[in-house]
């Protein structure tokens, strides 16, 4: 791929304080964005039934939107990545059928919400986005395939800009699906939320940018060779050599695939691979959205011109990897 | 851009009127309905019952690797529908280890089916009542396991959630990766089960049909919940006529937008603006296409809007008008993957299969929509329609390649 360039990025983030436990979530708890208020960052209007994942998504994405050059918003795209949109909506409109007097009492204002691809829509809505807008539910390597959608997108001159990012949120629901669903050996980090956007354009003059986005499945048991694979395959895209990578944000360890990790960044970067960031310590296990955010965090601790590898080991066996330039 | 062509070399439907693509295109030229009593789940509390299934499919036999009991049914479906489409481009999975596979597939919302499961273990015990195997298999995804159970590791799996209109975003992906050289192949379309949640939703709205699905008619009253998969496969034109395949179809063009206007409710000037925005994409004019697989839906909203669009664009010379949710249902996340297939088929076979259970076209709607009975047509571009919630709209157009 041609790489893309990073014109601008924006986030909600937990501040890393105020893990709630309570008898309703799993034993590592949850950590919500404390700051963040619907009501106050979107408007009071039309929140009364939206989920918070869609409400981080409209505020990030307005926060990129108004702080630029006013751009041709029919130009505008919009691919976000989730693990399952609101799954709390969608439940609560699963449960209501099975527990109401007739199975058909479910909410009707919750049912467009509960549509995955709602928070694609309302982000619409709020900000004129007429470009193309599409979700990925991936989970944890849904950016990854976002960067490559959105980079596809503006290659073929469908759009001028693509607002391409994650977000979800730390309800119950969640809560439970990540902690059912999380491998043994993985630590029980609170389930965090928050939403990490790019403003992505065409490649051009200097600046931060990503040069390449692979992806390979283990088919084989070898968790280490499979994301050894992407990163080999995503360097020669980019035309890095190994030794220029300066910085590596990891999210292998949210999946107990941590060891992997460091052995693959080894045996392609070299003994004096850098040791992967964590920022996912700080920030609880938010899902699609942590490859995001630890993208944010690379592109933060880089030197203005150097590389910076993302990499992702996930508990379906597929590993990925991003490469670029702060 | 200097492009490469795309042509389409195999289809692959898994779907309530047949599986496989002979199966399929005898029933849908028939003008065969996939309409029955619900079994996903006990209807007996709803006033509507019946829905598109697809009748006795098996997991087990279409799974190589992945284990059945361990797969969503979407999954399975895009599987079974991945296998058909390459078995009919004359592909065998082994063949593609070593090029650049990209799979894209539409999807409403995910695993449906395992989502109704996992809301009654909630309304059970909670979210904590959530089992770790139920939990597996709603977060499997469906690209990923298509890539596994067909071993080919290096595809790039592609998800793309865009309510019903996530098959043709899926097609348009699948176009722009191939003109672009970042694949060799697209394996592109959708799939999405049949679900309790969904079904309850559109019956509590209103939007179920009492009897059957009848788009364009005076009389529709609402649509019919189906489920299914429809996988496209995408290659060069010019690899594909190197390596001697059958091409169905050529893949000229595409677009996607959005109304940004409800969450719901269609707009009739942004539908319009998409399909202009294909025949941009395809370099043709509104008198070029002979031919449109509608989104069709037979609700009184989608269907007025839609036909209003296509007068914005096509004036007074609209081309008949097909909507195969007569006979299919509306199979969400891969209606749209469903209609692009049946728009090859018709294509390739010359002939517009109906609309079912038409009686008396709505003056409003006023299009020619095939009532009744398919019949032969001279056909060189056919437009295919997705629109979805959202207010996702996405275009696909289908030529016939030249000899």
């Amino acid at each position: 791929m041609s790489a893309v360039r990073i014109a601008d990025r924006a986030a909600w983030t937990a501040d890393g304080t105020g893990v709630r436990h309570g008898d309703d979530l799993p034993p590592g708890g949850v950590l919500p964005v404390r700051d963040f208020d619907p009501a106050i960052a979107i408007g009071p209007k039309g929140i009364r039934s939206m989920d918070r994942a869609t409400a981080l998504a409209v505020a990030t994405t307005g926060r990129l939107l108004d702080r630029t050059e006013p751009a041709d918003r029919s130009r505008t795209a919009l691919v976000l990545a989730t693990t399952a949109g609101s799954l709390q909506t969608m439940l609560d409109l699963g449960v209501d059928s099975l527990t109401k007097p007739r199975p058909h009492q479910v909410d009707p204002g919750r049912i467009p919400v509960g549509v995955m691809n709602y928070a694609a829509g309302q982000c619409a809505i709020r900000h004129r986005i007429t470009g193309p807008g599409v979700i990925l539910p991936g989970g944890r390597i849904a950016p990854v395939l976002a960067v490559r959608f959105a980079q596809r997108l503006l290659a073929s001159g469908r759009a001028d800009q693509v607002l391409c990012g994650a977000s979800e949120e730390a309800t119950p629901a969640r809560a439970w699906l990540e902690h059912r669903t999380r491998p043994a050996h993985a630590p029980d980090v609170p389930v965090g939320e928050g939403c990490a956007m790019l403003r992505l354009t065409a490649n051009s003059g200097t600046g931060p940018r990503i040069t390449a986005a692979a992806t390979e499945l283990d088919c084989t048991g070898d968790p280490a060779g499979t994301l050894a694979t992407a990163l080999r395959r995503a360097l020669a895209a980019s035309g890095t050599a190994p030794e220029e990578v300066r910085t590596v944000a990891g999210t292998a360890a949210l999946d107990g695939h941590g060891d992997a990790e460091r052995q693959a960044l080894r045996a392609v970067l070299g003994p004096r691979a850098p040791r992967p960031r964590t920022v996912h310590t700080r920030l609880g296990d938010t899902s699609a959205a942590a490859v995001g955010f630890a993208l944010l965090d690379a592109l933060d601790n880089t030197e203005a011109g150097d590389a910076f590898a993302v990499t992702v080991l996930d508990r379906r066996g597929l590993a990925g990897c991003l490469i670029g330039r702060a | 851009m200097n492009a490469r062509r795309v042509a389409i070399t195999g289809v692959g439907p898994v779907s309530p009127i047949g599986t496989g693509r002979a199966a399929f295109e005898a029933a849908l030229l028939a003008g065969r309905s996939g309409q029955r009593t619900v079994t996903a789940f006990d209807p007996s509390g709803f006033q509507i019952r019946h829905g598109c299934e697809v009748p006795g499919f098996e997991p087990a036999a279409w799974l190589e690797r992945l284990d059945p009991a361990a797969t969503g049914r979407g999954a399975a479906f895009a599987v079974a529908a991945a296998r058909l489409a390459l078995a009919d481009a004359g592909l065998d999975p082994a063949d593609l280890r070593d090029e650049a596979v990209l799979i894209v597939l539409g999807t409403s919302d995910t695993e449906a089916q395992e989502e109704d499961r996992l809301a009654a273990e909630a309304a059970a015990a909670g979210p904590a009542g959530f089992t770790r195997a139920t939990a597996a298999r709603y977060t499997g995804g469906t690209a990923v396991q298509v890539a596994r159970d067909l071993a080919l590791p290096s595809a790039e799996p592609v998800d793309v959630s865009a309510a019903c209109a996530a098959g043709n975003h899926a097609i348009g992906h699948g176009l722009d990766a191939i003109r672009l050289g970042h694949a060799d192949i697209a394996l592109c379309g959708g799939a999405d089960s049949f679900s309790r949640r969904m079904f309850a939703s559109f019956h509590r709205v209103g939007t179920l049909a009492p009897d059957a699905c009848r788009p364009f008619d005076a009389d529709r009253a609402g649509t019919v919940v189906g489920e299914g998969a429809g996988v496209l496969v995408l290659e060069a034109l010019d690899r594909a006529r190197a390596r001697g395949a059958r091409i169905v179809g050529e893949l000229v063009g595409a677009a996607a937008n959005c109304d940004a206007r409800h969450p719901v409710a269609p707009d009739t000037a942004s539908v319009a603006e998409c399909v202009r925005l294909a025949h941009l994409d395809a370099d043709i004019t509104p008198d070029d296409v002979d031919a449109i697989f509608a989104h069709g839906t037979g609700t009184p909203v989608n269907d007025v809007n839609e036909a209003r669009s296509m007068r914005k664009v096509f004036g007074d010379r609209l081309p008949p008008v097909v909507a195969v949710k007569s006979m299919l249902g509306h199979a969400m996340g891969a209606s749209s993957a469903l209609g692009a297939i049946a728009a090859s088929v018709a294509l390739d076979a010359q002939f517009l299969p109906p609309t079912v259970n038409h009686r008396r076209t709505d003056p409003e709607c006023d299009v020619d929509c095939v009532p009744g009975t398919g019949r032969p047509a001279k056909l060189r571009v056919v437009e295919n329609h997705g629109f979805g919630f959202g207010g996702s709209n996405a275009v696909v157009l289908i030529a016939k390649a030249a000899a």
